[in-house]
């Protein structure tokens, strides 16, 4: 991480107030920290204001941030991750944060393929990992699409490298059964079956 | 966890799934919105220059908020508290006081008025702000707001204003239910004196009873109107009729309202200055309108609604077609100078047309009414030896059978072959009976024939054959309709006593042709399911290229059924079949 430094020392010329620093921070993080943000709750609205909470919170207690133990990037996806759950606690949308029912797909709906639109693909992949369970989620989510280490996802969700395996391992079997139909080998067979 | 997880690869690299990265990635998330910076920006300042708690979001509550932010009217340079969006004195949009100018991210200019709104905080930022004007912002100047002024008190939801109100009447009841222990007559009494004086005082408003005077009439015609409607559903023209005359109405009601509402009275009744006169009565014309354009669209739309609603049951039920359409043209109307029950417009065998008559009767004088059944084989030359009978003959197998005879002009009269005893055509009698008639025939007439006549004919009328009055040998051809039932005659599912039942229905196949090119879609037929069993006349009312009409025409024929009935006869019955061709 080449940043770190430069992070930390951003950090505190804008703890004292020099805001040209904090909005490099900002600008640095906004876009990974919006997307995860967006691909945890699956809304826009939401995704805004965590992103927003989260830069806050680093303004508000920057003790809180210790630049040895993980980037600051790393810091900012835990907050992410902790408005989120603190929010689903809230509404109460998920009974149990860990895997529950693991034979509860989505119906996979049997449209011939070459109706979809990409859009609708887009869609139902959305669909698709918004049904996983928070914690298999989160770990996907920070895998496949942030790019991080299985390490650093253990350390950034307080568990250790053995359970991200399985979370990641249980969530791809989940959106391989769900996605089915999306699948490239799938899709041979489905055109062969049609031939 | 489970024993079945066995997740793949030991080492710091976690085997990557390609194929479903590929398709994860399909997964765009969008961008952030300008908005976002502008809020990070603005709580940067905040929570830096510490002027002001940060805004309340959805995960920091208001309620965290430890320093009570204060908002100033430029009017009346009061503060207000923080929950106030507008000076509770005179609906200026209140201002948070600046604290240092406003930082900018990417380009200033951000509207949101969602946000402003979810958010009473920020509704006091400037909604457009650019640069200079943030600088203006900072010096304390009020920015110049858009053209709308909202006064609102309080922005409180409706749902927090209401129990409110209800907690105030509830109060209220507290502090009078002593009084009302202490003396319940005298404290009704009083109320309902009160109460009465009210309204009585309301009542004494003079628009205020024209007001009500015109909302009661326009209810009590709304209601009957409606009424009308219903009761008129059956008939279209009137219905039709009746929606004009409702249009025409309520035109007539606006001209009087704009005649009659005209100096200065229009504005009375609403409340509003008489200088708003012309705007208020526009107001009333415009309420009317748009009073009648929902009226109208929702008759449209019931209108609608049945129509779909009658397709839909056609579509949903293939077969058994509960709902046939009409009755088709070509099913030829009796003319009345016939008299016959074959079909045709001729009146007997004559080669001249000419109107045939007579009639005949009997009975065997049974208490029971005359049996249903068929009508025996007739002829004008043939004298009649045995009249027609509803009871199995007395002799069995007899060594010289003779078949009852009825006398008439077999053009008028087809031949029956159904297997049916003898009886009337229009009986609704099932029980074998002769009827209360003289003579050895059927019915309540005299002689030998069938009906309530007199003589060896069919139906009123005398002396033999068909179509009343005296006898007389019609001629012209064929001839039917007019006298009785006729057995041709095709009906529609409305019309029969049990409509027809189909006992197997193969399902079409598809032609080669169209599964390559994917045709799919629904073939609707018209048929006639005939007393006999067979389909016949069927007709495509709307088909598929590539041979699927000719199948599904193909797959009609092989139809098997009960025939519907009318009146205990087995009859044709018109049908529409719709046959749906699915590709999978």
């Amino acid at each position: 991480m080449p940043d770190r430094t430069t992070d930390e020392l951003l950090l505190e010329q804008a703890g004292a107030g020099d805001s040209t620093a904090f909005l490099q921070i900002y600008e640095r993080h906004r876009d990974p920290v919006f997307r995860f943000a967006y691909r945890l709750s699956g809304s826009v609205e939401l995704a805004e204001d965590i992103t927003h909470d989260s830069f806050l919170g680093l303004l508000k207690k920057p003790e809180n941030f210790i630049p040895s133990r993980a980037s600051l990037r790393t810091y900012l996806f835990a907050a992410v991750r902790n408005l989120w759950l603190k929010q689903l606690r809230k509404f109460g949308r998920e009974s149990a944060l860990d895997d529950l029912a693991d034979d509860q797909f989505i119906a996979v709906s049997k449209e011939p393929l070459r109706t979809l639109m990409d859009n609708e693909l887009s869609l139902k992949v959305k669909e698709a990992v918004s049904s996983l369970p928070p914690l298999q989620r989160e770990t996907l989510v920070l895998f496949e699409y942030e790019g991080l280490q299985l390490g650093e996802i253990a350390s950034l969700v307080g568990t250790d490298i053995g359970a991200v395996k399985a979370r990641l391992y249980r969530a791809r079997q989940r959106l391989r059964n769900t996605l089915q139909p999306y699948l490239n080998s799938s899709r041979e067979i489905v055109t062969l079956e049609k031939a | 966890m489970s024993s079945t997880i066995e997740p793949e690869g030991t080492g710091e690299q976690f085997t990557s799934d390609e194929e479903l990265k590929s398709l994860l990635d399909r997964w765009i998330a969008p961008r952030p919105s300008k908005s976002l910076d502008q809020r990070v920006a603005n709580s940067y300042h905040r929570e830096i220059g510490n002027a002001e708690s940060v805004p309340g979001s959805v995960l920091f509550p208001q309620s965290h908020n430890e320093v009570v932010a204060m908002k100033f009217c430029s009017t009346c340079s009061e503060e207000f508290a923080d929950k106030f969006s507008f000076c509770p004195v005179d609906g200026t949009p209140l201002i948070v006081p600046a604290s240092e100018p406003e930082i900018v991210v990417h380009s200033a200019s951000v509207s949101e008025p969602e946000r402003s709104i979810a958010n009473p905080a920020r509704m006091t930022e400037p909604a457009l702000v650019t640069g200079p004007a943030l600088a203006a912002a900072g010096s304390g100047a009020l920015v110049p707001r858009g053209e709308y002024h909202l006064t609102m008190m309080d922005d409180e939801g409706l749902v927090g204003r209401l129990a409110k109100e209800v907690s105030d009447v509830a109060h209220e009841y507290q502090l009078t239910w002593p009084e009302f222990k202490r003396d319940p007559f005298g404290f009704t009494k009083r109320s309902m004196v009160g109460y009465g004086q009210m309204f009585s005082k309301f009542l004494a408003n003079r628009n205020i009873v024209i007001a009500l005077v015109v909302a009661v009439l326009a209810m009590v015609g709304l209601v009957l109107i409606v009424g009308l409607l219903d009761s008129s559903s059956s008939t279209g023209t009137s219905r039709v009729g009746l929606v004009g005359f409702g249009l025409l109405a309520a035109t007539v009601l606006i001209a009087i309202f704009a005649t009659w509402l005209r100096k200065n009275q229009t504005a009375a009744v609403l409340g509003a200055p008489e200088s708003d006169s012309n705007n208020a009565m526009f107001g009333v014309i415009a309420a009317f309108s748009v009073l009648l354009f929902l009226v109208g669209g929702g008759v449209l739309l019931n209108f609608w609604q049945q129509k779909k609603a009658a397709e839909e049951l056609i579509a949903s039920e293939q077969l058994v077609a509960d709902q046939i359409i009409d009755i088709p043209t070509e099913q030829p109307t009796p003319d009345p100078g016939t008299a016959g029950l074959n079909k045709g417009k001729g009146g007997g065998s004559k080669p001249k047309q000419e109107k045939p008559g007579g009639g005949g009767g009997g009975g065997r004088e049974d208490p029971k009414p005359a049996s249903f059944g068929k009508t025996p084989q007739v002829s004008l030359t043939v004298p009649q030896v045995v009249a027609p009978d509803p009871k199995p003959p007395t002799i069995k197998n007899p060594a010289l059978p003779v078949a009852a005879t009825l006398v008439a002009d077999p053009m008028l009269i087809p031949p029956d072959a159904r297997n049916l005893q003898y009886g009337l055509r229009d009986s609704k009698s099932t029980d074998p009976s002769s009827g209360p008639g003289t003579g050895n025939g059927m019915g309540t007439g005299k002689g030998g024939g069938m009906g309530p006549g007199e003589g060896g004919g069919y139906g009123p009328g005398r002396g033999g054959n068909i179509g009343g009055g005296d006898r007389n040998d019609g001629g012209g051809g064929p001839g039917g309709g007019g006298g009785g039932f006729d057995p041709n005659k095709i009906y529609s599912g409305k019309d029969v006593t049990s409509k027809a039942k189909v006992l197997s229905k193969p399902e079409p196949q598809y032609t080669e042709e169209a599964r390559k090119n994917q045709i799919t879609g629904t073939v609707v037929l018209r048929a006639v399911f005939t007393s006999g069993g067979q389909v016949t006349n069927i007709r495509a009312v709307s088909g598929l290229p590539f041979g699927l009409t000719e199948r599904a025409i193909a797959a009609a024929r092989q139809i098997k059924f009960v025939p519907a009935t009318k009146d205990g006869r087995p009859v044709p019955m018109y049908i529409q079949l719709e046959y749906n061709f699915n590709l999978y």
